[in-house]
This record gives C-alpha cells, structure tokens and sequence, in this order.
C-alpha cells in the first residue's frame, strides 16, 4: 500500500528516471513526451474523475508532457486497445475489478494474454456494504436474509464487479437480492430514492449521501477490516458466509474490490516507458492535489504493481481451480435471486 | 423570494461574478462553435481554471459556460449541412434548405432567439420548481421511462416524409443498430462479429455524420456552381429572431417538453430535441416542408435543447443526481470546490438554485447578444465556395466523430453509414426515422426489460403511465380529428407522406437484413434477442407493406424531384472517403490536435 507522501526522495526518482533516459533538459522524461490516459468508464463518473486528477497531477509533475484524457472506452475496448496498440505513445489504461472475474470465467486464452500486460498500480478502497432502503423496512442483515422474496439490488450492467458481487453475497449468505442491470449511476440514486428498487451493493463513498439522509440502511460489511463507524458494528461477510467454497470466494471478492480501479500500460510499451509510468503513478498516488480533485481525500488506497502483480498471478496462476467454484457460485447467486433454492 | 433577490443582486453587483459571468459565457461560445467541442467537453476543459476560484464565482463561470455552449453551437452545422451529433442533426434538417436558399440569416437568428428563450424558460422554470421539483422526479419511475421512451417512437411517424411505413422500416433498422454492442443487461455481444471496435456499439456522431452530413456534402458539390445569395443583413437576422415569438405556442410547448425530459435522468439531450422535432412535425399542418426547411424544424429542437438545461439542474441540484453528463460533470466541480448539492443544499447554500438560474438567463442573454453582433460573420459560412465549405464540413464532421470515439473504427462507421445515406437521400427516403430509432431504442429497451423484471404487469397499474398513455391517445385523437383525415388517403398524399418508386430496392435490401438480424438474434440467450426480433419483424412487415404501396403508385405519380448524377455521386463520394480514410486529412488533423491540446488541460 502506497502512503507515503510526494517526498523529495520519490520527486529526485522521477527526475532521475528523466535523466536516466537522456532527457535534455525538459521535466518529462523522453519515453514520457506524450501520454494517453485511457478510461473504460463514461465521462462524468467517480472513475472519469479518478483518471482526469491523474491526468492533471501527471500534467503538473511532468510539464512537458502531452498528456490526452479519453473517456468512456468501456472495459473490453480498453484491454483490446492495450493489447493491439503500438509502443508509441506510451498509454495508461484504467480497467475496474470485474474484468477479473471475467478473465477467470473465460475459455480462451484471456488469462494468459491478461498477466503479459504491464501493470501501472490499483486503487481500491475495500469499503464495500449491502444496504436496504428504509421504506423496505428491513433494518438487519439477518431480517435480509430471512426476506423470501427478492429484493431489488439497481446495477449498472451484468459485467460490473456490483453485478457479481450480489450474486457471489446470495450464494454465501442464502440472500435473494435480485441484481436488476441497466441502472447507471445518477438513475440507481433516483431507483433508490423513489422506492423502485429496495436494497443497493456497493461502496460506501458512492452512496455516502443517501445513508446521511437515512434512505439507505446499511446491514453488512462486504471486507473484514475497519471501515469507521458506524460500520464497524456491523457484521461482515467473512462472519456470515457458509459454504466449503467461501474462503476462496472471499479472497477473490477481495481482489475484485481491492483494485476496482487497475491501471496498466499496453503490451508493447518498453521497460523505460513502463517504468516512468509507475513512478509516475506512485507519486501522484501521494500527491495531496490529486487526493483532493480525485474526491479520495488521504486515504487513497493506491497499490503499486508488485501488489497488483501478485494478486493477478495468484489468481489467474489457479484459474484451473477457480475458475469452477467461481460459476458454480455464481449460478447459485442467480437462482437464489430468482427466489430459488441452491443447496 | 428573499433569497432568489440576494442571489440576483450578488451576481449583478459582485465585479468577480460578473467577470465570472462574462468568461464563462465567452468560452462557451467559443466551445459551441468549435465542432465536436460540446458544452460537456467546455467544462472539462474549464474545471482545473475554477478549483482556486471561490465556490460561488466558480459556480457561475461553469453555469454561464455551459448555458452558452448551446446557443450557438448549431449554427455551423445549420449552415453547413453537417451536424456533428444527434441533436445538430435534427435543426440542420431545416437549417440547412433555409440557408441554401439564401436565408442564413434568418436561420441564426431563429436558432439564437430559440435557443435563448428555451434556456431562459428552461432557467425560469427551475427557479419556481425547484421546491417542488425533486418530489416529481421520484414520482418518474422505470415504468413512465419506458411509456415516455414509447411515445418518442411515435415521433417516426411525424417526422417521416417517406410515408410511415418507410419510416417505420428506417426506425426499426435505427433500434437494430443501436443494439450492436454488449448487452449490458445479459452480457451478450450483439451483433459484433467479433470486432472489439463494436463491443461498445456504434458512435453516434460517426452514424450522424455518415446518415446526415455525408449525402449533404455530396449535394454540395453536385450544386458546387450555384452560390447562394448571402444574407447578412441585421434585418435578415431580426426577422429570425422574431420567428420563435411569431411561434409562441410551439416555443412553449417545446420548451415544456425540453425542460420534462432535462429534468428525467437518463433519458438525454437527443431525445429533447428529437421529440419536439417531431412533436412539431405531429401538430404543424400537413403542408409544412418539414425537413425542407420549415422554420418550425428548427424552433422546436432549439427551444428544447436550450430548455432541457434548466431541467437537467432540478435532480443534480436537488437530489444530487446528474441529469445528464454534462451535469454530472458539474456535480464533481461542486464536490471539489466545496458547493453542497442534494437534499441539504437549501439549508447550506440555499442560493444556489437562484444563483443558477440566473446566471443561466443572464449568460443566454450574453451570449445572444454578442451571436448578434457576429451574425453577419457567421451567416458568411453559408455562402463560402461549396467545395471549400464541403471540405471543411467533412472536417469538422470526422474531427467531432474521431474526438468522441476514437477509435480506428470510426472511420469505417462513417463510411458504412455515408454509403447508406447516400443511397437514402438518393431515393428519397427521409432519415430522422433512423436517428429516433438509434437514440431512443436503448432507452426504451433498458427500460422495459428492467420494468418487467420490477414491477410486470403491475407497470400498467401506475398512475403516471396511465397519464402518459392517456395523453398520448388524446393527442393522437384531436390531431386526427383536427386534420380531418379523408377516407381515400391515396387521393390526398400530403406533401410531407409521399412515396418513391425508386425506394422499393432499398426498403427490399432492408427486408433482407431483417430477416438475417431476426435469425441471428434468435441465437441470443437471456432475452438479448428479443427487441432486435421485435425490430426486425415490425421493420419487415412495414417493408412489404412500403414496398406494395410503392408498386400502387403510377410512375407519373411518383415523386418529381431532379435525380443526382450517379456518376458524379459515386465520384464525390469516393474521393470524399477516401480521403478521409487514407488521411489523417490536412485540416481535420490540426483541429483535432487544437482541441485535444485544449481538452487535454482538463
């Protein structure tokens, strides 16, 4: 986990990558004069402006520097991009969680092709929770969980990490929350708030106004850490989840949440390029500038690609294994959510 | 009424509002004349200048920046012929014949005084709902998206001057290729054939600018030797703007169904506009030339794009919801500089909502008059030398599109979709039909599929869509009636519902693709198949019944208009394309590196 803040130490690294690659006298590195910041998420989102603080501060740390922000690419465009772009100019491409749920349940070669891509760093803040409304009247995980209907969780589309993520909670837990797709962000706030819909998955930034006003009850921890209160009295999923499968499940939803937001160069960039870029990243990560336009205050939850890596290869390195419990799981989360049963 | 006066009285006294005021209306008509430069892109560009300023002066800069944007930002593309999105393309379809037959003039000044009054109605409106309007949004569910999303089909049949069933079947091909992409609600790809450029569906300013702007370059320089007579003069302007006024009812009613639509998340700007074109088309007499220059084919979709703004600001600042991307950009600049929006925001900045709706009148004052000043200038666009006007058209066309998708896929899509409007305006066949099909098919099937997972049948048991589907039938009624429908609609074909012969070979190419589609989309699992099966069969039965009444048609009855040269049309079109294709093209590339290099400070 990064923390520590843009030190002089980390700046003199990033010059001396500069020079190291023969800048002539410029602030940006050679290998760094024109970037492409790449985002698979649509304009206007938490993500967009994840990457647009990024493409600033990286703006203000290397001044000489074209740096071009694209939005809106979606995930697959954005890997096949990474895969097919040439070396020049190098490209930071911004990928969520789920696509690891989607390289593990691919047939083909994705894993493979997935792990020779360069990786840049993550962030993911690990403060997922399953909420009910209030007018839903359900005040406790264990009155969700009694529920014999489906209650309505709003999702964006069925490749989300809230998508699967829903039915990965019913299969551990018995629940029968009902992911409903075709909900962007600004429509499941108004889904939430007009009643339509009775219970929400996701992170407690994106719904922070909705619990301050009391249309939303939060009833479960997705992470076993520390959230702040009031969550911390509530119980988390590691508590509650049943099932054989469950410790492998919870690593994996780990994952998924821990770096909703991935960050990776494509596959022909050159070892300069790449390097330039990570330290790039790592300083912006404890950049207080980007904290603050980012919207992620102090705590930005950054990783750099050594962490990334290594729960990458773990992952797909036992996709033989994981790959069956995760479809097992997920075809159980789908049948409890039609109100049916999963043994 | 206190508050809303402190507010008007802090922005006109406060020098730093005012200059705030002055540069963001400035910049946004910059931005609006720029192609491919929305005003959601002036924003991104703006928001790193505002983060120092103070919470309330940046507030204005982004308002007055954003209203602006709209105002003139149709102008080149009425002039020219070459729309550069979704929305453009509905005020060009008139603009543009007004402009070739020497009224530039009145066109800017239609769409100025249109789009000023919407913004102004749109900024008045939020002003007195504001207290109430978030309690009408929660009223607005998935069910009364999906009625609304229906009635919007309706608009086909209004604005399809080919005769309904020609519409219908360009409708239908619209929906079929807004579901090209990845489902998002199973997770099928839909007719991709495998090409990662289409994972994501079509562009939409690739499709307009294939569909619209492409067959108008071509009729450019099939007329490359006749010049019109340029109308610059003030009074040419004047009498624009005075047309919304002149079409006070329409302006009202376009504005009220802008600033409805502003208000729904979700549903988006193209559907204002194309609703109140058609809505327009619906309610006018029959012999007005839609999509010939009928100057109510530009009032409506400005009045509407100018008042959906107002009604975009009820969720986002009342509930903290964008309702557009455009808003939801400005929500993250109220995040960052510290302006409370939500439910709380009246009891912490209980101003704002004052404080945004008039920058919004003042900056759409603004902005018109400094348009007027430069109406002479700008009308000049209309007269330039058809073959350098086809050349920068063309330009700004695929700069817009590259700057919203780029993607090496662009390209291929504007000339897939040229080749189709060629053919199209070759044989008269109107393409709005198309473009509502396109905008409005996602919504509507997002809709219905998440209604039906909700709420089922029970969907028909809410009071707002029964209002919906009541008014929609009421309208239809006293429009019938009003028009007196004779019983032989053969013997009184209105001038905007005439058939060509010369559409039976497309409409039959159509067919075939319908029934390809149908057989593909009975593959798909998990209910992907079924809009595209439900396209393509209402597409193919409108077919044989478009290509039955073509055969009915005595030749001499057929539609008189001047064939284009085949020859030459292949000629211009190929050069044209092939030179988009082959080059980064000598004067789109330095435009898109101006306007990259300006975004890129976002």
């Amino acid at each position: 986990m990064l923390s520590a803040p843009l030190d002089r130490r980390r700046m003199l690294a990033l010059f001396a990558a500069a020079l190291a690659t023969g800048a002539r006298g410029d602030d940006a590195p050679p290998v760094l004069r024109h970037v492409r910041m790449i985002s698979a998420i649509s304009a206007g989102s938490t993500g967009d402006r994840i990457l647009r603080a990024l493409s600033a501060t990286a703006q203000r740390l290397l001044p000489g520097t074209q740096i071009d922000t694209e939005s809106g690419a979606g995930s697959l465009q954005t890997l096949a991009l990474l895969f097919g772009a040439p070396a020049d100019p190098p490209i930071v491409g911004m990928i969520g969680g789920s696509a690891l749920y989607e390289v593990l349940q691919d047939t083909g070669d994705a894993a493979a092709r997935f792990q020779t891509l360069p990786l840049i760093g993550s962030i993911g803040r690990d403060q997922s929770a399953v909420f009910a409304t209030k007018a839903s009247g359900i005040t406790s995980f264990e009155a969700l969980r009694a529920a014999t209907v489906p209650l309505f969780v709003p999702v964006n589309s069925v490749k989300t990490t809230t998508y699967l993520n829903t039915a990965l909670i019913n299969a551990l837990t018995g629940t029968h929350l009902k992911p409903v797709p075709g909900y962007p962000s600004a429509e499941r706030k108004i889904a939430i708030l007009s009643g339509e819909v009775n219970a929400a998955v996701g992170s407690t930034d994106s719904f922070s106004d909705l619990i301050e006003q009391g249309v939303l009850v939060p009833l479960l921890r997705l992470r076993d850490v520390a959230y702040g209160a009031p969550y911390d009295s509530l119980p988390s999923l590691a508590q509650l989840a049943t099932g054989s499968d469950s410790a492998i499940l919870l690593d994996l939803m780990a994952a998924a949440m821990g770096h909703d937001r991935m960050f990776i160069a494509q596959l022909t960039a050159g070892p300069a390029a790449v390097e330039a870029l990570r330290q790039l990243f790592d300083a912006a990560m404890t950049d207080a500038q980007f904290q603050k336009e980012s919207g992620l205050g102090d705590d930005v939850g950054a990783h750099d690609h050594v962490e990334l890596q290594q729960v990458i290869s773990g992952l797909l390195n036992n996709r033989n294994s994981l790959a069956p419990i995760l479809k097992r799981a997920l075809a159980c989360g789908a049948a409890l959510a039609d109100g049916g049963m999963c043994s | 009424m206190d508050v809303m006066l402190s507010a008007l009285s802090a922005l006109v006294t406060s020098p730093p509002m005012l200059l705030a005021l002055i540069v963001g209306c400035a910049g946004g008509l910059a931005a609006g004349l720029a192609p491919g430069v929305s005003g959601r892109s002036a924003l991104l560009i703006a928001l790193p200048f505002v983060l120092s300023m103070p919470p309330l002066a940046a507030t204005v800069l982004l308002v007055s920046l954003h209203a602006s944007a709209q105002i003139a930002g149709t102008i080149p593309a009425a002039l020219l012929g070459a729309p550069t999105s979704a929305s453009e393309a509905a005020t060009a379809l008139d603009g543009y014949p007004l402009a070739m037959r020497g009224e530039g003039g009145r066109v800017i000044g239609t769409i100025l005084a249109s789009s000023a009054l919407g913004g102004i109605g749109g900024a008045v409106m939020l002003l007195v709902l504001a207290p109430i309007g978030g309690q009408f949004i929660l009223r607005f569910g998935t069910p009364e998206i999906a009625a609304f999303a229906a009635v919007g089909i309706f608009a086909i049949a209004a604005v399809s001057s080919s005769g309904l069933a020609i519409g219908v079947v360009l409708g239908a091909a619209g929906v079929l290729a807004s579901t090209i992409g990845i489902d998002p609600m199973s997770g099928v790809a839909r007719f991709t054939f495998g090409l990662p450029d289409l994972t994501d569906g079509l562009s939409t300013p690739a499709v307009v600018a294939g569909l619209i702007a492409v067959p108008e370059l071509l009729r450019q320089y099939q007329l490359a030797d006749m010049r019109p007579a340029p109308s610059a003069s003030i009074g040419a302007t004047a009498r624009g703007l005075i047309e919304p006024i002149r079409h006070g009812w329409l302006t009202l009613r376009a504005a009220a169904i802008g600033f409805v639509v502003g208000v729904l998340p979700g549903i988006g700007a193209n559907v204002a506009v194309w609703l109140a074109y058609g809505h327009a088309a619906r309610s006018s007499h029959p012999n007005v030339p839609f999509g010939e220059g009928a100057i109510e084919g530009i009032i409506a979709p400005e009045t509407a794009s100018g008042a959906k703004e107002g009604g975009a600001y009820i969720p986002t600042l009342l509930l903290g919801v964008p309702g557009s991307s455009g808003m939801a950009i400005l929500l993250g600049a109220f995040a960052i500089i510290g302006i409370r929006v939500g439910p709380t925001m009246f009891t912490a900045t209980p101003q704002l909502p004052a404080t945004v709706g008039f920058s919004m009148i003042l900056a759409d004052l603004l902005a018109l008059a400094i348009c007027l000043l430069a109406a002479p200038l700008m009308v000049r666009l209309a007269s330039l030398d058809r073959r350098l006007a086809t050349a920068v058209s063309l330009c700004a066309a695929i700069a817009a599109a590259y700057l919203a998708t780029p993607q090496p896929g662009t390209a291929l899509q504007i000339l897939v979709f040229g080749a189709i409007g060629v053919v199209l305006q070759s044989t008269h066949i109107a393409r709005p039909p198309f473009l509502i099909g396109f905008i409005i098919g996602p919504i509507l099937e997002s809709a219905l599929r998440r209604s039906s997972i909700i709420f089922g049948w029970r969907a028909f048991e809410r009071p707002g869509v029964l209002i919906i589907i009541a008014i929609v039938v009421v309208a239809l009624l006293y429009i019938a009636l009003r028009r007196r429908i004779p019983a032989d609609l053969s013997q009184s074909l209105p001038q905007r519902s005439r058939v060509d012969r010369a559409a039976r070979l497309p409409v039959a190419a159509f067919a075939v693709v319908f029934i390809a589609i149908a057989a593909v989309a009975s593959t798909y699992a998990n209910g992907a198949g079924i809009v595209p099966i439900v396209a393509a069969c209402a597409g193919l039965a409108a077919a044989a019944a478009a290509i039955l009444i073509a055969l009915k048609i005595p030749a001499e009855r057929s539609r008189e208009r001047p064939r284009p040269d085949v020859w030459l049309a292949v000629t211009a079109t190929t050069g044209l394309l092939l030179c988009m294709v082959v080059g980064p093209l000598a004067l789109a590339l330095p435009m898109v590196t101006l306007v990259a290099n300006v975004r890129r400070r976002a």
